[in-house]
């Protein structure tokens, strides 16, 4: 073949998609078998006193192909195409690993807790599910650790900064540059929909059921929302004091005063693989305000650490930055 | 965007950056919907008054490129489109009056005229 065989993506897809989803599969199909031997409807909630939350038995083969089948592949479906594209990072052979394990963990929960159940008439009289979940967990943090082990090491492939040479000006002209950094439509839209579907969620659950869960749902909806407004948008400006980094909300402000630029450059970033996510991030060496992938303005502060932020018109950015921080190196001399 | 003004340069300052805006509308680099920075905030990082700002978002606002949205501040309208549409026949135009020798400023006459002839 001429393509070179990526070992990475293959067992990240193995690890990930193909080991969950067997695992799910073989879950249900267990569940399926044993349903004669149940009571209807079974235990699905244990409480310190024993037994409290009952449902029909069918809804937890349901919940496994849900849960130990899906939430997995939501996962995978994060990491493994920045993984196929040729992305290596710490998350992203975390996330993969996390997938199986979790898939794992959840697969034998459910499973467990109808093991459980077998030969009883009265799902009330269940015994407790602590030991399922005692055995669960170590198994699915080992299942975690092979999945792991099982990827090649991740080796982080150097980035590329291009320096940008100051603005041209005249002598006593003074410029200022203004612009955004923003998160793509389609994830902000993701991340307010989320928020939406909690508050309407909290509201149902706490008109029907429990005003507790409706709380925490609420405070969730509410939390998001607010870091759906501050961190998601971000106004930048430079001018002759240097790089301002301002949250549309007005909360967070960073930046780097023009004395304490040392470089000037443009860079591309992608935020799992370089940051482990999207928003604020600190990563040894650098702090980036990362709202997308993409291009970036990378400033090495005078003490070598790095402050980088996700812009279109990176290349403007920076070679005003480059500008204004020759005039404050020339005001120190 | 970028703005950029020159307190020795013979135009005020208002005008250098309501140019500025115009220039960035030109090449695209600021689109219709883009929100521009506050006029305090363009007055503090240029070291300008407060009111040269106002008047150069006044101008622009005037010439339908900025639109003022209550609660959202000045906002690129859409006259920004048609100045990128004629960007094109501008640097055609300006191609043609290089060949011919004529200047910028001559050519700037000139352009001025026809567009107040009209």
């Amino acid at each position: 073949m001429s393509v070179p065989h990526d070992t990475a993506a293959s067992r990240a897809i193995a690890v990930g998609v193909i080991a969950p989803v067997a695992v799910a599969a073989t879950a249900v199909v267990v569940q399926l078998l044993m349903l004669g031997d149940l009571p209807d409807p079974v235990a699905t909630h244990w409480g310190p006193s024993g037994v409290d939350g009952f449902a029909p038995a069918w809804t937890v083969p349901l919940m496994t192909a849900l849960l130990a089948g899906g939430l997995p592949l939501l996962m995978s479906a994060i990491a493994v195409p920045p993984i196929r594209a040729g992305e290596r990072g710490f998350v992203l052979r975390l996330l993969i690993a996390m997938a199986v394990g979790l898939g794992v963990f959840l697969a034998l929960i459910l499973t467990g807790s109808l093991v459980l159940q077998r030969g009883l008439e009265d799902a009330a009289d269940a015994g407790s599910v602590l030991p399922v979940v005692a055995m669960a967990v170590p198994i699915g943090l080992a299942v975690g650790g092979a999945g792991w082990l099982l990827q090649p090491r991740h080796e982080a492939a150097p980035v590329a900064a291009t320096p940008v040479a100051p603005l041209e000006r005249r002598p006593g002209e003074r410029t200022m540059w203004f612009g955004r950094a923003e998160m793509a439509p389609l994830p902000l839209g993701a991340l307010l929909g989320a928020t939406v579907l909690l508050g309407v969620l909290a509201l149902v659950i706490g008109l029907t059921s429990d005003p507790v869960a409706a709380w925490v749902l609420a405070g969730t909806a509410v939390l998001i929302g607010t870091l759906v407004a501050t961190l998601t948008v971000f106004r930048v400006r430079v001018d002759a004091a240097g790089l301002t980094v301002r949250s549309a909300a007005g909360l967070v402000r960073m930046g780097v005063p023009a004395s304490d630029v040392a470089g000037v450059a443009v860079t591309e970033v992608k935020g799992l693989s370089q940051y482990g996510g999207f928003g604020i991030r600190s990563i040894p060496g650098a702090t980036a305000v990362v709202l997308r992938s993409g291009a970036a303005l990378e400033v090495t502060r005078v003490n070598g650490r790095r402050f980088v932020v996700t812009l279109d018109d990176a290349g403007g950015a920076a070679a005003v930055l480059a500008a204004v921080a020759e005039d404050a190196r020339a005001a120190q001399d | 965007m970028l703005l950029r003004i020159d307190p020795a340069a013979g135009a005020p300052l208002y005008d250098q950056i309501a140019a500025s805006i115009r220039a960035d509308a030109a090449t695209g680099a600021l689109v219709e919907g883009d929100r521009l920075p506050s006029a305090r905030e363009v007055a503090e990082s240029l070291d300008v008054n407060l009111h040269t700002v106002l008047k150069a978002y006044q101008m622009l606002r005037d010439e339908g490129l900025v639109e003022m949205r209550r609660g959202r501040g000045a906002v690129i309208g859409s006259a920004a489109a048609s100045l990128a549409d004629l960007r094109a026949d501008a640097q055609a135009l300006a191609a043609r009056a290089r060949e011919l020798g004529v200047g910028p400023e001559a050519l700037a006459a000139l352009v001025r005229a026809a567009a107040q002839e009209s």
